[in-house]
């Protein structure tokens, strides 16, 4: 059975050249694809800010922030498809925009039941004896950060694409003897007169077919790195 | 899995109807190995198109499949269509004439899975299909869809239905849920026609025996079912002794000449049930009513409708859902053989099949 | 240079430590987001490439007011099981919708259900008609260490069609079009 996160969230981030200015709450939802109660709650929020150099705002259920290198979408609450529907319909407004790269982002906090299996996690993951033979006595090394790169290739071939995942492991900030993953599915973003897309139509087209399936992969991931990590010997 | 046994003999006539509770596929075998199918639905042990499972099951190879019959655009009658095409490259691919207009090919194409996702599964299914192909065929009433001589006989297939002065009405409800020319509003909703005036009734003429599939064709006072027995060429077709009940037995599929007119009397009925929402088909008053004029009726599923999924998840769905019913009374089949020539059809019933 | 990962900047993904809407008002000091304000680490440029968030040279900035949000009120949550909805019917008078559900986590059949139009938020209302699709979530929130199951009906929107799709659009009706031959009338 497929371990349940504690907590467990999406992000969608594009790397290419945005005008932060336009990306308002009344914009989205002028082309409806936000309501009015989310557009007021947005233009109330501290956080807004919308300035040709970046633009920031927040609702009940995501968190939007532009620079002029990179859009970024943050899902807040419980995680739905509307958020992804809100990334590719965003997506979709700035078809003339150049995106070189999209990232379907998750994260997940997962509560472990000991203090003991806690800390497995970071020995089988990261072995100390290397780093607690650096000070040893009274200094205990901890898994801080840990970052696996899987790129499209065999090992020490060249890459087919710039496609790669990110996995990272760290000690989880918001759950007491918990354990924070994320994973990163990068997906290069290519210009092809072939299909006569945009590439920010690329990028709308792959959001909304991939962000589903990377869902489920991060589901897997977690699960298998947690469970593997908890049964290692 | 369903054991489904062996393929029929190579002079025996088939009718096989595949339905859950939401959802129809037929296979008929006009003799000699030659099979036409009719709808889709999906078969929830292989995750395939029934028909396709059925026909796996019992040997028979691609290329014996020579016609595959969408006969509306509705989900529960082509989930699986463009797979089947797919599984049988050598069959001739029809649809109804109702979508041979610029707006309907507009419509599938603004309704595919890429450009709307989720919002019309029939819509998709169809597009996919007719993708797939160099060339599909629309048919409407009057149209033949297959004639082949089978070790002497001559078997006719051809359409009922739908009449022209039905795609009026098609045509104006796919324009309802196109894209403006020139982009602006979102298509957020793209419900499915009513009443269906649309659908592909099919009249198979054995040579020595004949049926009729219904579809789901309803009635109106010029068009649908009432158009059909009206029509002095639909009358003429051999009356059939097999009958695969219109819209699931409902009344509004109902006519009383397609009885006596296109049909011998006490024929021999099958159906599939319809799920969906508030509605519930066949009605009790729809079973009687067909129980009286068939000699044998069946049903392809009659199973429980009580909602499946895990207790906590029922209890916390029931805070926000009454009515909770499963979609799907299990799954089944009602085979009908028979050799022209013998008095009547040899029924078996398989999966949850029973007798209406 | 542009930085290229498309890693989130999201609460606990230290070394960082930084929140994504921890924003300084200088918008010339975006950048600064992606700099380290707690950790002390040394950042080796050789050793990180491109596509890492780890910027490759520090630079001296001049400090700025911070825009520092609370963030003590935010929900974090967990989905139990997610329907995808599609509206049957609508019944205004006595604001009810039938609706067909799919389940999108597990192996759960489909359902038909009943659902009060109550629990369609204002904003959604509008949204409702048949064909309509929605999704159903029913969740755990965690809020302050605390957690209760909570459930959410948010109705799908789809962004309008563009000029150039309603274009393919039709060009590729026109293709579909090609494609249908009509049958000979039987006699």
């Amino acid at each position: 059975m497929i371990r349940t996160a504690d907590i467990f969230g999406s992000s969608v981030v594009a790397v290419g050249a945005f005008n932060p200015a336009i990306f308002s709450p009344d914009w989205l939802e002028r082309n409806k694809l936000i309501g009015n109660e989310d557009a007021d709650n947005a233009k109330k929020a501290p956080s807004l800010i919308i300035s040709q150099q970046v633009t920031v705002f927040e609702t009940e259920w995501f968190a939007f922030q532009v620079l002029k290198n990179q859009f970024s979408l943050t899902s807040k609450g419980a995680l739905t498809p509307a958020f992804k529907d809100l990334a590719v319909g965003i997506l979709s407004l700035v078809p003339q925009t150049p995106i070189i790269a999209i990232g379907l982002n998750f994260l997940a906090h997962f509560r472990l039941g000991t203090e003991a299996e806690y800390h497995k996690i970071g020995d089988v993951l990261a072995p100390k004896t290397i780093w607690n033979s650096l000070y040893p006595g009274r200094n205990a090394a901890g898994l801080a950060n840990l970052t696996i790169r899987i790129q499209d290739a065999e090992r020490g071939q060249t890459p087919r694409s710039g496609n790669e995942k990110r996995i990272t492991v760290q000690p989880s900030d918001k759950v007491k003897f918990g354990v924070f993953l994320t994973l990163n599915d990068h997906r290069e973003i290519i210009e092809s007169k072939e299909t006569g897309m945009t590439t920010a139509e690329q990028a709308a087209t792959l959001v909304d077919s991939e962000w589903q399936n990377s869902w489920d992969d991060a589901v897997r991931v977690f699960d298998s790195v947690v469970s593997q990590a908890l049964s290692a010997a | 899995m369903i054991d489904y046994g062996t393929a029929p003999l190579v002079d025996e006539l088939e009718i096989t109807v595949f339905g859950p509770g939401f959802g129809e596929a037929i296979a008929v075998h006009v003799g000699a190995g030659n099979w036409l199918l009719v709808d889709s639905c999906i078969d929830p042990d292989t995750k395939l198109p029934a028909s396709h499972t059925y026909l796996q099951a019992i040997g028979v190879q691609p290329n014996q499949v020579k016609a595959i019959v969408a006969s509306h655009w509705h989900d529960d009658h082509v989930r699986g269509i463009s797979d089947l095409a797919d599984y049988y490259p050598d069959a001739e691919f029809f649809m109804s004439a109702a979508l041979n207009n610029k707006e309907a090919a507009a419509f599938l194409s603004a309704h595919n899975e890429t450009n709307a996702p989720g919002l019309s599964r029939g819509a998709n299914e169809l597009y996919k299909a007719i993708n797939q192909r160099d060339k599909v065929f629309h048919v409407m009433q009057r149209s033949s869809v297959m004639e082949i001589n089978v070790n002497g006989r001559n078997v006719r297939v051809v359409a009922l239905s739908p009449v022209p002065v039905a795609f009026s009405q098609s045509i104006a409800h796919f324009a309802q849920y196109l894209p403006n020319k020139n982009g602006g509003s979102p298509v957020n909703h793209a419900p499915e026609l009513k009443p269906n005036l649309e659908a592909v009734v099919i009249h198979i003429d054995f040579d020595g025996d004949a049926a009729l599939l219904g579809s789901d064709l309803e009635d109106h006072h010029s068009c649908g079912w009432t158009a059909v027995v009206a029509d002095q060429w639909c009358g003429s077709k051999p009356p059939g002794s097999a009958y695969k009940v219109a819209h699931h037995g409902s009344h509004t599929g109902e006519h009383p000449q397609i009885w006596a007119k296109l049909l011998k009397q006490n024929p021999t009925t099958c159906m599939t049930p319809f799920n969906h929402g508030n509605v519930k088909l066949p009605t009790d008053n729809d079973k009687n009513r067909i129980k009286s004029k068939s000699q044998y009726a069946y049903l392809s599923s009659g199973a429980t409708r009580r909602p499946d999924m895990d207790s906590a998840i029922l209890k916390r769905l029931s805070d926000v859902c009454n009515k909770l019913a499963r979609v799907n009374s299990g799954f089944g089949a009602v085979r009908l053989r028979k050799t022209v020539g013998d008095q009547s059809w040899k029924a078996e019933l398989f999966g949850n099949a029973c007798n209406l | 240079m542009i930085n290229l990962s498309t890693m989130p900047i999201t609460p606990n993904h230290s070394p960082f430590g930084e929140r994504a809407f921890d924003f300084q008002s200088n918008s010339a000091l975006a950048e600064v987001a992606f700099r380290e304000d707690s950790s002390t680490a040394f950042v080796d440029k050789a050793n990180y490439d491109e596509t890492s968030t780890i910027p490759k040279n520090k630079e001296v900035v001049p400090p700025s007011p911070q825009l520092i949000i609370d963030r003590s009120e935010d929900i974090d949550a967990t989905v139990i099981q997610l329907w995808e909805g599609r509206v049957l019917e609508v019944d205004i008078q006595n604001e009810l919708m039938q609706v067909l559900l799919t389940a999108k986590i597990g192996q759960i059949p489909e359902h038909t259900a009943e659902i009060e139009l109550q629990w369609v938020s204002e904003q959604d209302r509008d949204l409702v008609a048949p064909g309509a699709v929605f999704y159903l979530t029913l969740y755990k929130q965690t809020r302050r260490g605390s957690i209760k199951n909570s459930q959410e009906l948010r109705f799908r929107r789809r962004p309008a069609w563009t000029k150039q799709q309603v274009q393919k659009i039709y060009a590729d009706a026109d293709l579909i079009l090609a494609k249908m031959q009509s049958r000979a009338t039987a006699e």
